[in-house]
């Protein structure tokens, strides 16, 4: 009885992987422009954080950034992030003497419990886009939420 | 004790087979860094699409990540097949390249050589060794290397993601590494002891079972039993040793790595509880923690005390590739034999310097002269007939056939042109036609035949049932001593030389058997010169003329018939032999 079996399919795939680099080197090209590819072309949103506070304005709670540019749009609010974290719309934005007064669409003082009580607001702002491959080369993930 | 191999040492030995098979090599290194970038950056990704749909339900980037994150997984998956055919590949190849040259040297090794190495050390060493040089290529210097850049990878993440986790890291790595080091030497130390005491037991145990028959017949089981128990003894007091610093080298580290994980741990809960720290990020600290090290440090440890173990077995390869052989021989003229006359002109031989065997030996063998060489044990018969066949080369004189010095000779058309029968006749485990075409392996059927019946074995042969084809040795049938003899004297026929020496062959047959197998000399002898040694006076007496060595040189010379008459040393030596054996003539 023999203890071997030719296995030829096994020798056809030893010769072909082993026997000439290009079946390799061609699969781990297809596999990086792949990779690189779908990490250029994935968008995911660059968010810049501030800290905010309610400040009153017409009797209305406004909040104030000290910043300069803050875009109009969707953004979240947060005393704590890993507790809770609203997310708003800033309906539209007003310089004042010391930033920016952001205008926020519906009353989310009032919806989000503590958020008048709270000492510490941050607020999540996307300002553009950047790439998935960035964002995982170089931020390490960190700043991609 | 010989000196340590080192590191770069080792590499430099194994770089001519890792040369051979270098593209195979950088491809599978090159797999390897893709796989290490992948191990890297997969937990990333994973932290990405865990803050976005954490912290901002944003379902769409979730799943175009989501769809990355599962390409790569399967493309990786696909990689880690190829790279792992690259690596079997390469093992089989590697180790079947060093494999084969050890066998060429063993096949190469000189008489010197061959009697200074160890049967059982051989065949751990082929076995066994081989594959350590592959893992030593491969775990120790490319999987390193790798673990190496893989650690600064994750520690330039921890460091971007969290300063503080990274500080925690810095002060604790060079701890690990100076540990690592402190244990490594010891165990060396004590891997190097075992492997020693290890070469010699394998050897005695082979040789103990070859000899299980002698032992029972001399009584000698306690003491053997003795000796193995001494073996296991020393063996298992290094197991221990080498164990309890394995254990205490593992077990410190992991106390270190422990403490890390520790301050890891607490730095994400704190940074995590006052809101500088996302779930995503604490997932890729945690992960690159506990990588750096499993992946990195306990790897590294790991290999770097196996990479002292492995570089003894490295340095047993390279001292026994450094073993002087047969390729030292000068010679390079083709021998070639016509009347087949023999001269020993002042040879001078030892095989310790301090203790000569031949002291100016000469004589001339005319061609188609049968002589005996005889004299006590020990006093240079059988190193006569080594010296002819090349065996060692002798301190000063000349030994010439046919008028060509042997200095000047092939080694291997020495050898063809002269044939060998010794006592022991070695038999393969394979069939009789495969044992006699040693002999010449391009010899036919008809020429096997001829052999057989001229050694007269045919008959013994015929009434098997698979004749030629019959198996012989362990898996098959028996031979007697005689029998083996006749085998021999056929592939004589086969081999056909000018020469033939017969170095004691019929010394432990019975006399009935020994003269049944002198009838078959008798014709082989025809025609050819020859060179009996011989302790029994009745292989003298075929042959023509005797010569007697005594102290390095021949004292006597002559026909053994006149000998008997005329020469008192002579007839000590047989009388005093002979009445020894039971065999008084």
């Amino acid at each position: 009885m023999s203890l071997y079996n030719k296995n030829t399919f096994g020798r056809k795939y030893i010769r072909t992987v082993a026997g000439s680099p290009f079946p390799y080197l061609a699969f781990l090209a297809c596999m990086v422009a792949l990779f690189l590819y779908l990490a250029l072309s994935t968008k995911v949103d660059r968010i810049r954080t501030y800290p905010v506070k309610w400040v009153d304005v017409n009797g209305a709670p406004v909040l104030a950034v000290e910043s300069t540019a803050i875009p109009a749009g969707k953004a979240f609010l947060y005393s704590n992030k890993n507790e809770h974290v609203y997310p708003v719309h800033i309906r539209k934005t007003e310089s004042s003497h010391n930033g920016v007064l952001l205008y926020l669409d519906g009353q989310p003082a009032e919806e989000i419990p503590g958020a008048m009580d709270a000492e510490n607001l941050y607020l999540d702002v996307p300002q553009g886009k950047t790439t998935l491959l960035y964002f995982i080369l170089v931020k390490g993930g960190k700043g991609g939420g | 004790m010989d000196e340590r191999l080192t590191y770069w040492g080792g590499v430099k030995f194994l770089r001519k087979y890792f040369m051979k098979h270098k593209r195979n090599f950088l491809l599978f290194y090159v797999g390897w860094f893709v796989d290490s970038v992948l191990t890297v950056i997969t937990p990333i990704i994973f932290a990405i699409m865990i803050d976005q749909i954490v912290y901002y339900n944003n379902l769409d980037v979730f799943l175009r990540v989501s769809l990355v994150f599962a390409l790569m997984s399967l493309f990786s998956c696909i990689h880690y097949f190829l790279i792992y055919t690259f690596h079997h590949y390469l093992m089989s190849m590697y180790i079947f390249d060093i494999r084969m040259d050890l066998f060429n040297k063993i096949q190469s090794l000189n008489a010197v050589g061959m009697s200074q190495a160890r049967t059982g050390d051989l065949i751990s060493t082929i076995l066994y060794d081989t594959e350590e040089c592959m893992h030593f290529i491969i775990r120790n210097i490319l999987h390193s290397f790798n673990a190496v850049l893989k650690g600064v990878f994750y520690i330039v993440y921890i460091f971007i993601i969290s300063s503080i986790a990274g500080f925690a890291i810095a002060l604790f790595l060079p701890l690990v590494a100076y540990m690592t080091f402190k244990f490594g030497n010891r165990i060396r130390s004590y891997s190097d002891n075992q492997r020693e005491i290890y070469g010699g037991y394998a050897s005695w145990l082979f040789e103990i079972l070859r000899g299980l028959a002698e032992i029972r017949l001399l009584t000698a089981e306690k003491m053997v039993r003795r000796k193995f128990v001494g073996f296991q003894r020393d063996l298992f007091r290094l197991d221990i040793k080498t164990r309890f610093a394995n254990l205490t080298s593992n077990q410190v580290i992991e106390g270190v790595n422990l403490l890390l994980q520790l301050a890891i741990f607490g730095i994400c809960a704190y940074l995590a509880f006052i809101g500088e720290m996302t779930i995503g990020s604490v997932i890729v600290l945690v992960t690159f923690t506990f990588a750096l090290k499993d992946q990195c440090i306990a790897y590294l440890v790991q290999n770097i005390m196996a990479a002292q173990y492995r570089l003894t077995r490295i340095a047993r390869i390279k001292r026994f590739m450094a073993m002087e052989d047969e390729r030292s021989w000068k010679g390079t003229n083709e021998l070639a034999v016509t009347r087949g006359d023999i001269r020993f002109e002042n040879v001078h031989f030892a095989y310790d310097s301090r203790k000569p065997v031949l002291r100016g030996l000469s004589h001339a063998i005319p061609g188609g002269r049968h002589v005996a060489i005889v004299g006590r044990s020990g006093c240079g018969k059988t190193t006569v007939a080594s010296l002819l066949i090349g065996m060692y080369e002798w301190q000063a004189g000349s030994i010439a056939i046919d008028g060509q010095n042997l200095a000047s000779c092939d080694l291997k058309s020495i050898r063809r042109n002269i044939g060998i029968v010794q006592q022991d006749v070695l038999i393969f485990d394979a069939t009789i036609r495969e044992n006699l075409l040693l002999g010449n392996p391009k010899a036919s059927e008809e020429e096997i035949w001829d052999a057989c019946r001229k050694a007269g074995i045919s008959a013994f042969i015929e009434a098997l049932p698979d004749r030629l084809d019959t198996r012989i040795g362990k898996g098959g049938i028996g031979l007697s001593g005689g029998q083996k003899q006749r085998i021999a004297i056929a592939r004589i026929y086969l081999k056909n030389p000018a020469i033939i020496v017969f170095d004691e062959a019929t010394s432990a047959l019975d006399p009935e058997t020994e003269e049944r197998i002198h009838d078959a000399w008798k014709e082989l002898l025809q025609g050819r010169t020859a060179i009996v040694i011989a302790h029994r006076l009745s292989s003298v007496m075929l042959c023509d003329h005797c010569i007697l060595i005594e102290d390095g040189v021949v004292r006597e010379e002559g026909h053994p018939e006149r000998l008997l008459k005329t020469s008192e040393p002579f007839r000590k030596l047989f009388a005093i032999h002979e009445v020894a054996a039971g065999h008084v003539h």
